[in-house]
């Protein structure tokens, strides 16, 4: 009998799990490339009798929606944005973590670096250094080469990945590959463009009606349990009333 | 709830967003002022299900996990240098830079500041000073008997004195440039500091390759586009509203948990 009680928790549960998912999105949204979150379900069935399967849901996973985000023009020379399928890799601490922010700024060693002061790598695996002489203002092309002047300093290295799902956001607009996710060259069609940051690809009015949804089934699902509930308080009072007599 | 949180974070953030935006507008016609932009990132996530974990004793793995985001922060605020307007101001000591480049400036406590407010004055002494009375390094000192002064475009400053004909060289500028001018740290009054992030100031001759060259008689207006920071605004204050209507829903799930007995 306790059984529709506890599908209901399953999936309020989830239901409240999907809601901070969808906050999440919304309050990245104006972050520098940051990449919606779906959940994924699964149905757990249980067998609670001869054929009486009940059925539970489940949260599975997350489905990260790789779509772009739109480029927004900044006039910094060291805002870089990837046009195109894959990740700049920086080196951190804990290893080297891939990102799509590429808002970087000179630290005191000349080297272009994050807002965490974590290195941006080029196509071999080092560190970008900009030379500081009046050589001037450092040029990024299309293809990742870095120019100031005439003098050619470095390439950008671009890496992508077969399953982008694979990859671990670690906050920070820094994700970490997962079991599985070798990164590998960026295809040629991938672009850099100089000047410019990729938007987050939240989009407001798909989030906004989800979360109306979400709040709407809460609350189906909570009158459900309310009359469950009912049913079960009048049971007992009726039974009760039939063994006093 | 953790959206109640994360909803707060994203007002949070929001917030400092506008706060930005209305900074840059303040000072839209602030001269030489360079507008700035806010950088968000998001918050660490918390791991419900890490991913390639064994789903069964054959070894099928689970292949995306499941993470929680925990709302979002401020990456940072960072300026962006790029070249404003010239208004004509006809006004003799009124220098634009059109490129790249900083005047020097010299502080009272001797340190050096950077400004690319052109708007200069003579002080008591002839000294080519900042509105602050600040004096711009190398000194130039206009002699008192000096009928016109003309600054050309490569920072030669000549004068012309009562009776002669022929103008007299007095003074060359210089300009101060920087590989990472955004790294600049702003102290208020247009004056920016050198930082480990800006790196060290190379000093040269107007014109010359990597600078920019001076233009008398105007002053750089703000690089602010007012335009732009209204679309900011207005999605900034869009962006705002949608986090409190998480915090609203998140609070309308809750009621109903309390309603149920």
């Amino acid at each position: 009998m306790e059984n529709a009680l506890y599908v209901g928790l399953s999936q309020q549960m989830v239901l409240e799990r999907q809601m901070d998912m969808v906050a999440n999105n919304i309050a990245n949204l104006n972050t520098t490339a940051y990449r919606a979150q779906r959940p994924v379900f699964q149905e757990y069935v249980m067998e609670a009798g001869p054929r009486k399967p009940v059925s539970f849901v489940l949260d599975f996973g997350i489905a990260r929606d790789t779509r772009a985000g739109v480029l927004t023009p900044t006039g910094n020379p060291f805002d870089i944005a990837l046009n195109g399928e894959g990740f700049l890799s920086v080196q951190t601490p804990d290893g080297v973590r891939y990102t799509r922010n590429g808002h970087f700024t000179m630290d005191a060693d000349g080297r272009l670096v994050t807002r965490e002061g974590y290195a941006l790598l080029d196509d071999g695996g080092a560190e970008i250094t900009v030379n500081d002489t009046t050589l001037g203002t450092p040029v990024i092309s299309a293809d990742g080469t870095i120019a100031q002047g005439d003098t050619q300093i470095g390439r950008v290295g671009m890496v992508a990945f077969d399953n982008q799902q694979a990859l671990r956001a670690v906050g920070d607009s820094l994700f970490e590959a997962g079991d599985g996710a070798a990164a590998q060259p960026a295809p040629e069609t991938t672009r850099l463009v100089q000047g410019m940051l990729e938007g987050s690809n939240v989009q407001p009015v798909v989030e906004m009606t989800r979360m109306i949804e979400l709040q709407r089934r809460y609350q189906t699902m909570q009158n459900l349990l309310t009359s469950d509930n009912e049913l079960q308080r009048t049971a007992i009072q009726r039974l009760g009333k039939l063994s006093q007599a | 709830m953790r959206s109640l949180s994360i909803g707060a974070t994203g007002m949070l953030a929001q917030q400092l967003n506008v706060e930005v935006i209305s900074n840059n507008l303040a000072n839209m016609s602030t001269t030489g002022f360079k507008r700035q932009r806010a950088e968000f990132q998001d918050l660490l996530y918390e791991n419900l299900k890490r991913m390639g974990t064994t789903s069964s004793d054959a070894g099928t793995v689970i292949p995306s996990g499941i993470q929680l985001g925990t709302g979002v922060k401020t990456g940072s605020v960072y300026r962006i240098m790029g070249q404003g307007n010239m208004n004509m101001t006809e006004n003799t000591y009124d220098l634009g830079i059109q490129g790249e480049g900083y005047f020097r400036i010299q502080l009272p406590s001797g340190d050096e500041a950077y400004t690319r407010a052109g708007a200069l004055q003579l002080n008591g002494n002839g000294e080519l000073v900042t509105q602050d009375g600040y004096a711009v390094q190398p000194g130039i000192v206009i002699p008192a008997n000096a009928v016109e002064v003309s600054i050309s475009a490569s920072g030669e400053v000549a004068v012309t004195l009562t009776g002669q004909v022929a103008p007299q060289v007095v003074g060359q500028l210089d300009l101060a440039t920087f590989i990472n001018p955004a790294g600049l740290e702003a102290t208020g009054n247009n004056l920016f500091l050198e930082t480990p992030a800006s790196g060290t100031p190379t000093v040269g001759i107007p014109g010359s390759a990597g600078f920019g060259t001076l233009l008398q008689g105007y002053v750089e207006v703000s690089n602010v586009n007012p335009v732009q920071e209204i679309t900011n605004l207005i999605s900034a204050q869009r962006a705002y509203e949608l986090n409190s209507k998480v915090i609203t829903a998140s609070d309308e799930m809750l009621q109903t948990i309390t309603q149920l007995r």
